[in-house]
């Protein structure tokens, strides 16, 4: 685990968490907001980052796969997500006051793809791989066939 | 180059607990899977698995946005897309992007 990230997205936490404290009074609060988008943005990308490196060592075989480590990576995307959902709040306050929000449609690109990572749980694709390695599985025309006739549905 | 979407057990059970529009859009976007992975997937970042691809697409229905993501591996055989999950969440309060 990098420490270095791990400090990057407590960082964005402690910025949310003064963000919400101040009162909203002036532009220069706006500003902050902005940056704490752009700072979820780049933690993200260097996130990203990362664990296509690890990804890449595991394949090389330099590095040995350890749950653990997968875990933590995981946690670090669900906190980042976290905050994501707090900055998006103090984003539309912004623009209930009538501001422009710089960054907006990027940073919301990337909450977007967050909330795709961070939706899936570890131990159920092991078991949804396990389950595909088994045969427990079928073709999606025979599965639309299926659910069609249910009278269930 | 189009392949054929097999659905593991889980992603079976992922569709069959949508409300039935959000299933139907969803089984309509696997065709469309299908017919080109690499134009509509990009790889995951999901830390434990590599190679894996992440599928991820959206529906307003019933005052809702439905966020869905479907995680999927190419087959060896390069003719069939192994789809082990269809996560999906629901939000009701979305913050929308600026028309660009």
């Amino acid at each position: 685990m990098s420490i270095v990230l791990k400090n990057q997205v407590d960082s964005t936490e402690r910025s949310a968490n003064e963000l919400e404290r101040l009162t909203f009074d002036h532009a220069a609060i706006c500003r902050d907001v902005e940056a704490l988008m752009l700072q979820i943005v780049d933690v993200f990308a260097e996130l990203n980052a990362y664990v296509e490196r690890w990804q890449a060592d595991i394949e090389k075989g330099v590095t040995a796969y350890l749950d653990d480590a997968a875990r933590e990576l995981l946690d670090l995307y669900i906190r980042l997500e976290k905050t994501a959902v707090r900055a998006s709040l103090l984003g539309r306050t912004m623009e209930r006051w009538g501001f422009v929000v710089a960054g907006k449609n990027r940073f919301i690109n990337v909450w977007r793809t967050l909330k795709g990572i961070t939706c899936f749980s570890l131990d159920r694709v092991a078991e949804s791989f396990k389950q595909i390695a088994e045969g427990n599985a079928k073709p999606l025309g025979e599965f639309m066939n299926e659910l069609s006739s249910d009278p269930g549905r | 180059m189009s392949y054929r979407a097999i659905l593991g057990a889980n992603a079976q059970n992922d569709i069959r607990r949508m409300p039935a529009a959000v299933a139907q859009y969803t089984m309509v976007q696997l065709r469309n899977l299908e017919l080109d992975p690499a134009l509509l997937s990009t790889r995951s970042h999901f830390p434990f698995r590599a190679k894996c691809q992440i599928f991820s697409f959206d529906l307003d229905h019933q005052g809702q946005r439905f966020f869905i993501n479907a995680l999927f591996q190419y087959h060896a055989n390069e003719e069939e897309l192994l789809i082990s999950d269809i996560p999906w969440q629901a939000a009701s309060d979305w913050w929308e992007p600026d028309a660009e």
